[in-house]
């Protein structure tokens, strides 16, 4: 691509772009990694603020060997796809059917945003009482088309659905606005060109939009997951974890500890830690499958 | 193989009519240019045909079907954007094929269509590569063969030459001509490029303004312009107008534009009764005067500001009061620059248009 | 021919009547929830009330007040802490992350998309780490850095960490806006005689647009709601964001609610008001301009 050079006189080579991005990186997100990583190894918590020493990996084999780490990690996985999944398929759903010749796109984009726009703090709490066994709205509904109440949020499996549908709730309005950028982006000829070649409808979805806004659906999925994973407000607003361990999961674990008296911050910091992992290493193969970082030429 | 008709076709946006009662008659196999400046609604009219615009008033007939209700993709036809608009993540080879395998065609027919098409426009060893690989030229040769493929009844070509540079653009020019002859398809084809128009039409179809001027073969509207847009539109360099009165008399017609005069050549002059005046404006071409350094009784005196070496010829640029002209002259005249030199502007291929209406003086 | 017309006129008002109630049931969903966050916020007192029904699941306040939204911009908490000043703290931080979000992340994609430089990929992928750590975890060794320079207590410190917290999805999102504009363009203008920074801001920025806006959002709803660094880093009640004050309502023993439930509404206007200007951006059509001569 010597091309390159010969036209335009590039000013400066890539990572001059970059610096100061890169930089902000560095300082506010690799050294508090690096800063948890050490933290994993020691004991500190309430009662070793100062003095705290180094473990090794006593946290680990602490963390890992516990019973219920097995049944949190699966959780895990579990509210992370439940999530994803429903979220990035609304989301799309709601681009394509918005992008499209329908008549008060606005109002309509509007009202979409409004579980985005509102602190999820009170929304969830809403979503708690309406959740209410016996004087939920939900139940309420339920009970006007016949189906008799559910326990929401002491049943084990319901809780666990509940808070999945809240956080769907709160998830596939960013998802939509993502989408529907992606999609502002394709050129109207090619649609043009596609219906005089036969493509109309569907078949326009099929052969033209999703394949063009791919690199868009997967790092909507790809972050998507990531910050699903780490999603604290809904596990937690919600249940609280409960019942049990239902709805806990890793990341609430790490807050309870970090936070919910005996301030063990090293413990959450191992959470943290693994948490990482668990994302990083499938991360790594989901970009080398997709090509998410690969040069566009 | 299908002729096309707009019969009273309109389209107004908002409130601006982009094409007001467009009426043409496109016979089976010509290749039918629709020239005009930008914003004179040519586009738009093959929008219409193609079926992307629906006409405000009016109707088009593929063949003797009335198109009017139907959609794009069953009017078999095929169009090339001016942007290509090849579907950037599939090959070359699939977006070929697209349009085949969009009516279901049996695969090893598309594969036979598809690289019978590629070996037509010389691109069979691009067939795997993907748009963004290509150069603009070869860009422009897969939207040709995408149109190409189907074998349909009419090509709608939207300026698909104008981003190729220039050599690169005239010679595809002469192979589109070529390619069309042979396939004998009828094709309707927007410029704005009036050299562009002149070689590759049968026929053209001047626009301005969103509607029709004339229509006629490349050599009819450039030698009988039935006003003064169509004859200031064609031809390179413009032709010259000077504004001024026609008066006939028994020695022949004169024609007086303030600060000179000329006699006007019988066959021009015929247009006007006899001892008649009018006010006109008076056209006619580079390459219809012509140049001296001396005097010469009837010429007019022109001072040169400068002259375009084409190399072949050359073209030179006076001025006479507030009159530009341009004549062509062989390259060895010698017009440097202040001088003077004198052009006979009588000539029998000369133009007169209504000084108000801007018609042909008929 | 007119049998196949009135076939596709019942097919298209098919699909639009579907797109509607489709469009219509999802609006209904969104919006669910805040209607009982504006009962809340309309009924008298702070506890959780039971309201009047409309057509038996819409709530409604029984006795609709105004109450808690006279009350909010007269609220004093200390000297020095009143709604006037949260809101200006918030829109100073918020509008200042934003622009230095959208700084970060234009030139860092525009290098991914148009340069060539080794490390590049692994440098790109490396973005998408501040993701990876629970916020929680990345606020309290921040908060350490940010005392040591001294930034506690002041804008900066909320306004680096939102930006650079934002540029995750952005750093992609304009990589891949600067990708889908062919190189061609960058070419012809070269041909014209545009050196390097005038294709950038003459031809390509206004090309990616509706992704600068995207990531314009994107920083701007990062930064307004959030509660957890702004808690850690500004302790002075005068420089008190909006999400601060919000979470105030939150006692040990007492909720709030109503005075919650209004000043969350309050909030959210603004968000609104964004996203409504930014939507003239995001729905621009590319195509309009670009290659039409």
């Amino acid at each position: 691509m010597s091309k390159q050079s010969a036209i335009g006189r590039i000013r400066g080579s890539g990572w001059l772009f970059i610096l100061p991005a890169l930089a902000g990186l560095i300082f506010l997100v690799l050294y508090p990694f690096a800063y948890n990583i050490y933290v994993s190894f020691t004991n500190m918590s309430v009662y070793h603020i100062r003095n705290f020493t180094w473990v090794g990996l006593k946290n680990y084999v602490f963390v890992l060997t516990s019973p219920d780490f097995l049944t949190v990690f699966r959780n895990s996985i579990v509210w992370t796809v439940a999530n994803v999944v429903p979220t990035v398929l609304l989301g799309l759903l709601l681009a394509f059917v918005l992008n499209s010749k329908v008549k008060g796109k606005s109002i309509y984009r509007l009202f979409m945003i409004v579980p985005w726009a509102m602190p999820s703090f009170i929304t969830l709490l809403i979503w708690q009482s309406m959740y209410n066994t016996q004087y939920g709205v939900i139940n309420a509904l339920l009970a006007e088309v016949g189906i008799p109440a559910i326990n929401w949020l002491n049943d084990c499996n319901w809780a666990f659905i509940g808070i999945v549908i809240a956080n769907i709730w709160l998830g596939y309005p960013f998802m939509m606005i993502i989408f529907s950028g992606a999609l502002q982006s394709i050129p109207s000829e090619l649609y043009e060109a596609a219906s005089i070649d036969g493509a109309v409808g569907f078949r326009q979805l099929q052969y033209v939009s999703i394949p063009l806004i791919r690199p868009t659906i997967l790092i909507a999925v790809l972050l998507g997951s990531i910050w699903t994973f780490n999603n604290f407000n809904s596990a937690y607003l919600i249940t609280g974890g409960g019942p049990g361990i239902c709805t806990t999961i890793l990341i609430t674990e790490a807050y309870k500890d970090a936070f919910g008296g005996t301030f063990a911050f090293a413990q959450a910091a191992t959470y943290a830690f693994l948490a990482f992992i668990i994302l990083f290493i499938p991360g790594i193969f989901w970009n080398r499958y997709t090509g998410l970082t690969r040069r566009s030429t | 193989m299908a002729g096309v008709r707009l019969q009273n076709v309109s389209k107004v946006f908002k409130n601006t009519a982009a094409v007001k009662d467009v009426n043409l008659d496109i016979v089976d196999g010509e290749f039918l240019v629709l020239l005009g400046p930008s914003g004179c609604g040519k586009t738009t009219t093959l929008r219409i045909v193609a079926g992307l615009e629906k006409p405000t008033t009016g109707s088009v007939y593929i063949g003797d079907t009335l198109v009017d209700d139907v959609l794009p993709k069953d009017r078999d036809i095929a169009m090339v954007f001016q942007s290509y608009a090849l579907y950037p993540h599939m090959t070359v080879h699939d977006n070929l094929a697209f349009p085949l395998k969009m009516r279901k065609y049996p695969k090893q027919q598309i594969e036979a269509q598809v690289t019978k098409t590629a070996e037509t426009l010389e691109m069979s060893n691009l067939l795997q590569r993907r748009p963004k690989e290509l150069s603009g030229g070869q860009r422009q040769r897969v939207a040709l063969g995408r149109a190409i493929v189907r074998d349909p009844k009419v090509f709608l070509m939207d300026e698909p030459l104008s981003n190729l540079d220039a050599k690169l653009r005239v010679q595809t020019r002469v192979e589109l001509k070529n390619l069309q002859k042979r396939l004998g398809t009828t094709t309707i084809y927007v410029t704005h490029d009036q050299a562009e128009a002149m070689t590759l039409a049968d026929r053209v179809a001047l626009m301005r303004n969103g509607m029709i001027q004339q229509v006629g073969s490349p050599t009819e509207v450039y030698a009988h312009p039935v006003n003064k847009f169509v004859a200031g539109f064609l031809g390179s360099p413009t032709m010259n107008f000077m504004d001024g009165t026609i008066r006939s008399s028994d020695d022949g017609a004169v024609f007086d534009a303030g600060e000179f005069s000329f006699q006007v050549h019988p066959n021009v002059a015929r247009v006007l009764p006899a001892g008649g005046s009018k006010k006109a404006t008076y056209g006619i071409r580079a390459e219809d005067i012509e140049v001296e350094n001396g005097v010469r009784e009837g010429s007019v005196e022109v001072k040169v500001f400068g002259s375009e070496l084409m190399g072949s010829e050359q073209f030179v640029h006076g001025t006479r009061g507030s009159m530009d002209v341009v004549a062509r002259a062989p390259m060895v005249f010698q017009a440097p620059i202040g001088s003077s030199v004198w052009m006979n502007l009588t000539s029998p291929n000369a133009h007169l248009f209504d000084a108000e209406n801007e018609q042909a003086l008929a | 021919m007119s049998r196949s017309k009135t076939m596709r006129s019942v097919q298209s008002i098919a699909g639009t009547v579907l797109k509607h109630a489709f469009l219509i049931v999802m609006s209904i969903i969104s919006i669910y929830p805040v209607l009982w966050v504006i009962t809340l916020a309309l009924s008298p007192g702070e506890s959780l009330v039971t309201p009047t029904f409309v057509l038996g699941f819409i709530p409604v306040p029984a006795t609709p007040t105004l109450a808690h939204f006279i009350a909010i911009p007269k609220l004093h908490l200390l000297a020095g802490a009143t709604f006037p000043v949260w809101a200006k703290n918030s829109i100073i931080i918020t509008t200042s992350s934003v622009a230095l979000s959208v700084a970060l992340t234009l030139p860092a994609g525009y290098a991914f998309s148009r340069k060539r430089f080794r490390g590049q990929q692994a440098s790109m992928f490396s973005f998408l780490l501040p993701s990876m750590f629970p916020g929680v975890i990345t606020i309290i060794p921040q908060f350490l850095l940010f005392s040591t320079l001294g930034l506690v207590d002041t804008y900066f410190g909320c306004i680096i960490p939102y930006a650079v917290g934002s540029l995750s999805l952005s750093v992609f999102i304009m990589k891949g806006a600067f990708d889908s504009i062919p190189r061609d363009l960058d070419e012809a203008a070269a041909l014209d005689g545009a050196g390097e920074m005038r294709t950038f801001y003459k031809i390509l920025l206004p090309l990616t647009l509706p992704s600068i806006a995207t990531v314009a959002l994107w920083a701007f709803m990062g930064s307004w709601l959030d509660w957890a660094l702004a808690n850690v880093m500004l302790k002075d009640n005068t420089l008190w964001t909006l999400p601060l004050a919000l979470y105030d309502f939150i006692q040990p023993n007492f909720t709030y609610y109503g005075s919650f439930a209004a000043l969350s509404i309050i909030m959210a206007v603004p968000v609104f008001i964004v996203f409504m200007i930014f939507q003239r951006y995001l729905v621009t059509g590319l195509t309009a301009g670009s290659v039409k001569g």
